[in-house]
């Protein structure tokens, strides 16, 4: 089973790595994201303080560009029919959504190693860094997962509608609320980084990775019904 | 006792309220070759997504190789193979990577031995290791037919396989399902249908999701056969 996913990740990682279409056009979007941001808050008064909507800020980009890369989740499967090859083979169908999900992650991760420390260029250059922005990998990685998972299975059930795309976001939107809650809370607790926000950042936490346990979970025992006719 | 390949009893597919597939009763022996005929939309490619688990009936009861087809299809997965007119392939992925990729979720032994074989007879050896978006139509199928046979299946669900191949591809084909054992059985659909009489034990010619002809081809001579199907095409194109 392991070495079934082990492939099944391989191929997804090697298609993109070929192909670029997922990590290009997110980054695209995010760094398009990063602009209009620039070009909003240039116009804000002098007492205005970004800290205290930058957690916000960061998160509605990361959750729009990931809805970008969801939605090509199975572009590849769907450009010769190997979504059928797929379905046909005799393994257990939640191993495809295993290797997508840990996919979707990564690109994930990949997209906010570069757009993060931008975000903080740009917006940021008032707060200082410290040992406690490490802490900020922690909502960010927990959301990760959180999306990644929720959205490869809403990506599995909407890929095979004309509408898929604006589907997605209707659906996984209001699905991941209480995860983006959770992450903002524990995001700006460590951007803003005050004695009281910090309290609560464990507390989001937690929250955010109970999410991430249970929706996984569910997920996961609900693939084989989404992929099988 | 008579094993059988498919058994299929008021078998229908509705989209909507358009019916595909009509009240079908077929019954297959394990080993023995149908062909499928008929004009487009007559419920030909319907009927074969159905008898590879690819989509579920509207209602009737299918079992294939004696295994109930949707409850037990997980059983079923390892001994049939489907090609259609898509190659079912990453085009993004070499040869080699495409079949590695389904070797391992087929769990075959000697995978890389099995693999080498089938590039050698389908004549894709010398490009196994270029991507297959750079192939022609022709090869692609052909590496489909590669994947198909990957697996050894007992049932081979080939729908136009001809469609797109070369007269080299066509005698890879050909060559591939004559060194086929004998218990495997063959469900092709073809647009032709004097190719279709030689290929096949059985035949089925359906016209608008509606069983019109099913006969068995020793007890059909074949210009009987060729009337029935100008006259079954005709008529279908005349009422479109």
């Amino acid at each position: 089973m392991f070495t079934k996913f082990l492939a099944l990740l391989k191929k997804d990682l090697l298609l993109e790595a070929r192909s670029k279409t997922v990590l290009s056009s997110m980054l695209i979007y995010a760094l398009l994201v990063l602009t209009i941001y620039g070009a909003a808050l240039s116009q804000t008064a002098d007492n205005f303080d970004i800290l205290q909507v930058s957690s916000g800020l960061l998160w509605a980009l990361i959750v729009f560009t990931s809805l970008i890369g969801l939605n090509k989740t199975f572009s590849h499967e769907g450009e010769a029919g190997a979504l059928y090859a797929l379905l046909l083979a005799p393994f257990e169908k939640s191993l495809v959504f295993l290797s997508k999900l840990c996919a979707n992650f990564i690109f994930l991760v990949l997209l906010e190693v570069i757009v993060v420390p931008l975000f903080y260029f740009f917006f940021l250059q008032t707060s200082s860094l410290s040992v406690q922005s490490v802490l900020l990998i922690l909502p960010l990685l927990l959301g990760n997962v959180g999306i990644a998972g929720v959205g490869t299975l809403l990506a599995s059930i909407t890929q095979r509608s004309k509408s898929g795309d604006i589907l997605l976001a209707i659906l996984l939107v209001p699905l991941i609320f209480p995860l983006l809650l959770a992450c903002v809370s524990a995001s700006a607790a460590v951007i803003i980084g005050s004695a009281e926000l910090m309290e609560g950042f464990m507390r989001s936490c937690g929250i955010a990775f109970s999410y991430d346990a249970i929706m996984l979970a569910a997920s996961y025992a609900l693939y084989e019904f989404v992929l099988r006719p | 006792m008579t094993e059988f390949a498919v058994e299929a009893y008021s078998l229908t597919k509705k989209y909507g309220a358009r019916s595909a597939v009509k009240d079908l009763d077929l019954v297959l022996e394990q080993g023995k070759k149908l062909a499928i005929l008929g004009a487009n939309g007559a419920g030909k490619s319907s009927l074969m997504r159905m008898l590879a688990t690819l989509e579920r009936p509207s209602s009737g009861s299918l079992s294939i190789l004696g295994k109930d087809a949707y409850k037990e299809s997980d059983l079923l997965l390892q001994d049939i193979a489907y090609v259609s007119h898509q190659s079912q392939l990453y085009l993004e992925l070499s040869a080699q990577e495409n079949l590695e990729l389904f070797a391992k979720l087929y769990s075959i032994d000697n995978a890389l031995e099995r693999i080498d074989e089938l590039l050698e007879k389908t004549q894709l050896s010398y490009r196994r290791h270029e991507l297959i978006k750079h192939y022609s139509q022709g090869m692609k199928q052909r590496l489909a037919i590669a994947k198909a046979f990957l697996h050894k299946p007992k049932l081979l669900l080939l729908d136009e396989p001809y469609a797109g191949l070369d007269p080299q591809g066509v005698a890879v084909l050909n060559a591939l399902i004559a060194e086929l054992d004998e218990g495997v059985s063959i469900i092709l659909i073809s647009h032709s249908p004097e190719a279709s009489y030689d290929f096949a034990d059985e035949l089925l010619m359906l016209q608008e999701g509606e069983k019109v002809l099913y006969e068995s081809s020793s007890q059909l001579s074949k210009e009987e056969f060729l009337d029935r199907y100008k006259q079954a095409i005709f008529d279908e194109s005349w009422a479109l």
